[in-house]
């Protein structure tokens, strides 16, 4: 994945968080919510799944990193949208997603970590012998 | 890149083999959340600090598990990344 499909599909997901952070009861039906939060579930499901696949693509571990990365953030993104407003809409679905959000949060988190502390050790030599040789 | 599976190391190539697969299913699974993701990250961890413990660590002792975990990551990384990209449905 380069690093403007990357961006692109950053600024899809942010506007998803967007249209669903702004809406108010006096002019967003419930069905209407609905709609916008099951939304961001797909952006956060969808963006999982090609990151997933995307990362497994490079063979450098601090690219990986930086996909993670952007998954944690667009979380991060959703959960504060979901703050401000689950208790306005709670039957709306708002604290089923924001259950999901914190899990795949959480296990985006942890990728990016450890392709972070993987990155760290491409800096150190591999000792002699300890893998097959690769010619 | 070829891998010269006669060119033995500490760890052995058939364990590479494995440990790729078990990386692909759940550093790649696509629902982070499922019990395939988990079992296979299980796994993995189960037999990289198995080959530590039982190889590693005696082989070459200045090498923490943290460093090996991650040497390991980075080669199963680099094998994958060779591979046709898994697909969610198959």
């Amino acid at each position: 994945m380069t690093a403007s499909t990357l961006e692109l599909l950053g600024s899809v997901n942010r506007c998803q968080v967007a249209e669903m952070e702004k809406a108010v009861p006096e002019a967003v039906s419930g069905a209407e919510f609905f709609k916008r939060v099951r939304n961001v579930q797909a952006s956060i499901i969808n963006t999982y799944q090609v990151i997933a696949l995307a990362s497994l693509q490079t063979p450098d571990p601090s690219e990986a990193a930086a996909m993670w990365k952007e998954m944690s953030g667009l979380c991060e993104n959703a959960l504060r949208a979901l703050r401000n407003i689950k208790a306005t809409f709670s039957d709306c679905g708002t604290p089923e997603l924001y259950d999901l959000t914190l899990d795949y949060k959480a296990e985006a988190d942890k990728r990016y970590y450890q392709n972070l502390q993987d990155s760290e050790c491409t800096k150190i030599p591999v000792p002699e012998g300890l893998f097959p040789k690769m010619s | 890149m070829h891998e010269d599976t006669s060119s033995g190391g500490v760890v052995s190539e058939d364990e590479l083999v494995r440990l790729t697969e078990l990386f692909v299913k759940f550093e790649g699974a696509t629902d982070p959340l499922s019990n395939h993701c988990r079992e296979s990250e299980s796994e993995f961890n189960s037999l990289i600090e198995t080959i530590y413990l039982e190889k590693v660590r005696l082989a070459v002792s200045s090498i923490t598990f943290s460093q090996f975990r991650s040497y390991t990551r980075n080669i199963c990384r680099i094998r994958a990344s060779k591979q046709v990209p898994p697909f969610p449905c198959v």
